[in-house]
C-alpha cells in the first residue's frame, strides 16, 4: 500500500472512532439527559462520520487500488491526491469548528474547499479508470 | 474469502434488508395522515441501519477480506479482536435499535440505561474495528499461507 493510501486510511479510521465516540455521548446525553453540549457537536458527528471516515477512505483505497497507469505500476503523480487529502482535512476542520461555534463565512470556505477537493481527486482517478490491459501470454507449445 | 468476512458481509446484508424494510415502513406509515407518527421515531434507527449496520460493516468486512495481510501466522492480525468488533457492533446497534425509539414510545428507567449500553457496545465496537485494522494499513505485503 502506497505512503498516501496508508496516510487516508489511517486518517479514516480516526475519523470513525472520533466521530463515534462523539455519537455515543450523544446516545448517552439523549438517554439520562447529561451533558447537553454535545448536542452542539451533533452535525461534527455527522460530517466526521460521512466525510471523514467515508470519504478519506474512499480517497486512500482509490489511490492505491485503481488500475496502474503502466507497467513499473505508476500510480500517476501523487500530488493530485495529496492536495485533494489536504482540501479535504481543511475542508473537515472548518466543518467541525463551524458545527460547535457557528460563524457566518464557514459553509462557504469549507463547500469551496471541499469542491475543489473532488476537483483534484476526479482529475487523478479519471486516467486510470480504464480496462484492465492484459498482454496475452506467449503461446508455449504451437 | 475468510470466514470472518463472510460474517460481516452477510449480516451487512442482512441490516440493509432491515433498513429498507423500516424504510418501507416509514414511508407507508405516511399514507394515513397521522396527528403524531410514532414511526417517526424511527428515522435516527433507519439512517444508522443504513450506515452502521450496512455501509460500514460491509466496509469492515471486506478490508478484512482485501487489505494487506499482517503477517504470515496470522494474516488477518488477531482474529479475537475481530470477532470482538463483530459481537459488539450487532448487539450495539441492534440493542439500541430496539431501545432509542422506545425513549419515545414508553420511556422507562429500563430503557434508559439499555441506551447507554448500547451507545457503550457501540463506541467499544468501533475501537474494537481501529485496533483490528489499524497494523493492516501499511506497506509490505507478507503473502499468507
Ligand atoms: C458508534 C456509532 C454511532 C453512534 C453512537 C451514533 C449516534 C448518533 C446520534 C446520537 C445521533 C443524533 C440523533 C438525534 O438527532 O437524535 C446521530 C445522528 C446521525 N449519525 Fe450517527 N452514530 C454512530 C455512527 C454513525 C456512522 C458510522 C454514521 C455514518 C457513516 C452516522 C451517521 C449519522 C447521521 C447521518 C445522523 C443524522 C441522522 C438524522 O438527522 O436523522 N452515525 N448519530
Ligand atoms: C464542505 C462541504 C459541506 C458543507 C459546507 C456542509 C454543511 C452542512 C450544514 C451547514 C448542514 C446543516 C447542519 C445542521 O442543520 O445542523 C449540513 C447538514 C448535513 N450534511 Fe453537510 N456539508 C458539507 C458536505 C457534506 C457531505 C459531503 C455530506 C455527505 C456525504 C454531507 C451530509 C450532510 C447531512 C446528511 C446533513 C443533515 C444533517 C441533519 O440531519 O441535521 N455534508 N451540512
Amino acid at each position: 500500500m502506497p505512503k498516501f493510501s496508508i496516510f487516508s486510511i489511517r486518517a479514516s479510521l480516526l475519523y470513525l472512532v472520533i466521530g463515534g465516540s462523539v455519537g455515543g455521548i450523544m446516545l448517552v446525553s439523549k438517554a439520562i439527559g447529561v451533558w447537553p453540549w454535545i448536542w452542539y457537536w451533533r452535525t461534527a458527528h455527522i460530517h466526521a462520520m460521512l466525510v471523514g471516515w467515508l470519504l478519506n477512505l474512499i480517497f486512500g483505497v482509490a489511490f492505491w487500488i485503481l488500475p496502474r497507469l503502466d507497467a513499473h505500476g505508476w500510480r500517476g503523480s501523487p500530488w493530485l491526491v495529496w492536495s485533494a487529502s489536504g482540501l479535504l482535512q481543511a475542508a473537515l476542520a472548518v466543518l467541525v469548528w463551524a458545527s460547535i461555534r457557528p460563524w457566518s463565512a464557514a459553509i462557504a470556505i469549507a463547500s469551496s474547499l471541499e469542491c475543489l477537493a473532488a476537483i483534484a481527486i476526479a482529475w487523478h482517478c479519471w486516467p486510470r479508470l480504464q480496462p484492465l490491459i492484459i498482454e496475452p501470454r506467449p503461446a508455449q507449445n504451437k | 474469502m475468510p470466514t470472518l468476512a463472510r460474517y460481516y458481509i452477510r449480516t451487512a446484508f442482512v441490516w440493509l434488508v432491515l433498513a429498507f424494510a423500516i424504510g418501507i415502513a416509514m414511508l407507508t406509515s405516511q399514507l394515513w395522515a397521522l396527528k403524531s407518527n410514532p414511526l417517526a421515531a424511527l428515522q435516527i434507527v433507519f439512517y444508522h441501519a443504513l450506515m452502521v449496520g450496512w455501509v460500514t460493516q460491509l466496509i469492515v468486512g471486506v478490508a478484512i477480506w482485501l487489505f494487506p495481510v499482517h503477517s504470515r501466522e496470522q494474516p488477518r492480525g488477531n482474529e479475537k479482536i475481530a470477532w470482538a468488533a463483530y459481537a459488539t457492533f450487532n448487539l450495539g446497534l441492534g440493542l439500541r435499535s430496539v431501545v432509542e425509539p422506545m425513549l419515545q414510545w414508553a420511556p422507562s428507567s429500563l430503557v434508559k440505561w439499555a441506551v447507554v449500553s448500547a451507545a457503550c457496545l457501540q463506541v467499544a465496537a468501533l475501537w474494537f474495528v481501529l485496533l483490528m485494522l489499524w497494523p493492516r494499513v501499511k506497506a509490505k505485503v507478507a503473502k499468507a499461507k
